[in-house]
């Protein structure tokens, strides 16, 4: 490590500032679809029915686990009340989007969001290891894990929308850490759990081999350390669908393969939507070789760097097939790597996605409300379920929650472009050794 | 190792240490967390509810107007059996809500409500049960979400099997479309034109694609047994059934038709769930089988509270006998019950 630390007065600011700002929004406003499956998901294994005996659980195992600690843990706080099924916003259910009249208590709510921001938090910690010791300059760390932090949307992502990506985000960086180190085992058991954990991460295998393949020149050694990789992988897979298999779910626990990425941002194309999406991801499996190729070919310059560097561009490029917001997170540590340690041109896609993606994530503005009307009475229920029927989405015209829908999604896309196209503009030619800019 | 390397070690390790914490938490979940019983002494109910954790509780006593608990509670399926089903609407992800899947979780919903069943029947198996009359002089109970009953039991006339299974005692839970208007065979469904009357005695289930209720049913019954279901499709009318029917809504109505109703047949009944299969309708069907839902079911008092790692014990004033007591932790999301006539 070098001279810096992470417990300065500047990042104790940016912690009280970024837990503040997550436990007012968590506790105004919370996407009820996704946080009420949360609880049923809890509440259907507390029964006895694992995670897939009964409908409700529609990931792979690992987030499911976590919950099992939050639910302990939850129980010996004292939450009792998961929440109810509120009869004054069943209108909701009707809209045209994902919506539940499902309304999760206000006390589930903020604990299982604490349990986000501590996962946010971690995130942040190891990106500020990342640059610390890229660089080894505390205060590039520091704006670093300021800007993951206090970026809006990865806020958001946990504060509203209840969803887990920053655990993805965390097992990931953790993943390429240990690889700079040469600790293949870890980072190979690290990287197969963020993939069970949110499949985008797969995306890296091949530069991750090709990372392997480059650095050592014996092809032996590296014969052995991809071994040492795939045995770490392979005990965490077996650790974690090892009780699906016993209980014959594993199809229900896979079932996400096919899923997740196909809804991606929900066309309602049907089989073109469908097809498109397999040949999408074929054609970025492509590419992604491509640049891994392109990668290991390289001979010369920084080498960890550089697969920072391709690693961003790589997620960048998954991300061309339309993401939801919070799958960008995933995205972000490394955008944020090369904004504050190569190239303040990545600011740019930073902003681009830090207001695309938030207003992505919260465009459904008042209806996020309901958990603070229900249970705190802000505002009082009667008057927010008039005030949403008063816009209903479903009348003619063009709709609020649709601009601010398209118009987020749209300048999301922008950053993801525009971090390719920054990425293009400096370090596209193939060869190019990659410098890391302590002048920034 | 690398000091340099031990907090990014911790990281790793406490991730793992949570997740393989919270895998043996779901794995070793079985629901034996929770348990709960009622005794009552002529004016006092008494009951305990204990959890090792922390739940809301709630207990729900019931009078049943002299009908009987079930005796045994069987599942229709046969698959060689066409059915009258429309394609539930699923979360992104969630697996297909098919009759044999949500009869597998109406199953499990049930397991963990205290709720035995007694078996699955075939359309063959369905006509032997019904032949061979109740064993006990408990009656029999069939759950069926085909949408459509089979030719070995209907076949749109009066003096079919499952109408004389009715008038003697049976009860039917069903669910899927319209009860009495089509019956199935290996090949095809076959239309019966106002057969919902031969059960029903009226045309009174909703023919229409409104399917939406957004008001509950009067009484409580939505907040008192945690109901879900607010679909009204196929559902009953009760203002249509004719004076000698005996019945019991509860969950949600639009004003007109209403999410769960128990019709008396006969000595039997008929419960009718509206909407196409859902996880809120199988959420409906397992709570009210549960807590033993007939024509005649008037909730006659209820409790209600939290239990934290430890036992509560509770008294409700009652007057008379026969009460139903259905006990259930977890509220909306629930996750144990047990029930019993006293």
């Amino acid at each position: 490590m070098g001279g810096y630390r992470f417990w300065s007065k500047w990042n104790v600011l940016t912690i009280a500032v970024g837990l503040a700002l997550r436990f007012a929004i968590g506790a105004a406003l919370t996407y009820t679809y996704d946080v009420h499956s949360w609880a049923l998901t809890i509440s259907n294994f507390e029964a006895g029915q694992g995670l897939y005996g009964v409908a409700g659980y529609n990931y792979t195992p690992p987030w499911g686990y976590f919950l099992g600690t939050f639910s302990h843990l939850a129980e010996l706080v004292g939450i009792s009340d998961f929440g109810t099924r509120a009869t004054e916003f069943l209108p909701v259910e009707d809209y045209p989007y994902f919506l539940s009249a499902f309304v999760p208590s206000l006390e589930f709510v903020l604990a299982f969001k604490a349990m986000l921001f501590a996962f946010d938090l971690a995130a942040g910690y190891v990106l500020f290891r990342l640059v610390g010791d890229r660089t080894d300059d505390g205060g590039k760390a520091s704006k670093a894990f300021a800007l993951w932090f206090l970026f809006p949307s990865v806020i958001v992502v946990s504060a509203v929308g209840g969803m887990f990506d920053s655990i993805s985000v965390i097992l990931t960086m953790l993943c390429i850490m240990f690889m700079f180190r040469g600790r293949y085992f870890l980072a190979g058991g690290l990287f197969a759990l963020a993939v069970s954990t949110k499949l985008f991460p797969a995306i890296l295998v091949f530069l991750l081999v090709a990372y392997v393949l480059r650095r050592e020149t014996d092809v032996r050694d590296a014969a052995v350390n991809i071994g040492q990789a795939v045995v770490g992988a392979g005990i965490i897979l077996i650790v974690v669908f090892l009780p699906s298999v016993i209980q014959g779910d594993l199809g229900s626990s896979l079932s996400f393969l096919t899923s997740r990425a196909s809804s991606s941002m929900g066309s309602g194309l049907g089989d073109i939507e469908r097809y498109g999406t397999i040949l999408a991801f074929v054609a970025i499996a492509v590419v992604a070789v491509i640049l891994a190729r392109g990668f290991r070919k390289e001979v010369s310059g920084d080498v960890d760097g550089r697969l920072l560097s391709v690693a961003m561009a790589t997620l960048a490029v998954l991300f061309l097939y339309p993401p939801t917001p919070q799958y960008t997170l995933l995205l972000l540590p490394f955008l944020i790597y090369a904004a504050v340690a190569v190239d303040r041109a990545y600011l740019f896609p930073l902003v681009l996605l830090a207001v695309g993606s938030t207003v992505f994530v919260c465009y459904l503005n008042v209806m996020d409300l309901m958990t603070l009307s229900y249970y705190a009475g802000i505002p009082v229920p009667s008057d927010l379920a008039e005030l949403v029927s008063d816009i209903d989405p479903n009348g003619p015209g063009i709709h609020l929650y649709d601009i601010l829908y398209y118009s987020g999604a749209l300048v999301q896309y922008a950053g993801i472009v525009s971090a390719l196209a920054v990425y293009l503009k400096r370090d596209g030619s193939v060869g190019r050794v990659f410098h890391v800019d302590k002048s920034v | 190792m690398d000091r340099s390397e031990l907090p990014l070690v911790m990281v790793a390790v406490a991730i793992l240490a949570v997740l393989v914490a919270g895998e043996l938490i779901v794995v070793t979940s079985d629901g034996s967390q929770y348990s709960a019983s009622a005794a009552f002494d002529g004016s006092h109910l008494e009951y305990e509810v204990s959890a090792k954790g922390s739940k809301v509780y709630t207990v729900v006593v019931s009078d049943n107007d002299g009908y009987g608990d079930l005796g045994r509670l069987f599942i229709y399926y046969d698959p060689s059996y066409e059915e009258d089903l429309q394609e539930a609407v699923m979360a992104v992800g969630a697996r297909s809500l098919d009759q044999e899947y949500q009869l597998k979780q109406i199953e499990a919903a049930l397991k963990y409500r205290g709720v035995t069943v007694d078996g699955w029947l075939d359309a063959e198996g369905l006509r032997r049960t019904m032949d061979e009359g109740f064993p006990s002089d408990r009656p029999d109970g069939v759950i069926v979400v085909s949408g459509s009953l089979p030719s070995t039991v209907y076949s749109g006339h009066s003096d079919d099997k499952v109408i004389g299974w009715l008038e003697e005692g049976g009860r039917l839970f069903w669910a899927g479309a319209r009860l009495g208007e089509t019956y199935s065979t290996t090949e095809r469904i076959v239309a019966v034109p106002g057969g919902q009357s031969l059960f029903l005695g009226a045309e009174c289930l909703n023919p229409t694609g409104v399917s939406s209720a957004l008001s509950e049913v009067a009484g409580g019954s939505k907040e008192i047994l945690s109901l879900t279901n607010n679909e009204v499709l196929y559902a009953v009318n009760p203002s249509l059934l004719s004076e000698g029917r005996r019945s019991t809504v509860m969950g949600f109505t639009d004003g007109t038709y209403c999410s769960i109703a128990s019709v008396s047949v006969g000595k039997g009944a008929v419960c009718i769930y509206g909407g196409d299969l859902s996880n809120n309708q199988r959420n409906d069907i397992a709570q009210t089988i549960a807590m033993g839902i007939v024509p005649g079911t008037t909730v006659v008092a209820y409790d209600e509270g939290t239990v934290t790692r430890g036992t509560v014990e509770g008294s409700i004033d009652v007057s008379g006998t026969g009460f139903r007591v259905y006990i259930y932790l977890g509220g909306y999301y629930p996750v144990y019950g047990t029930s019993v006539t006293l």
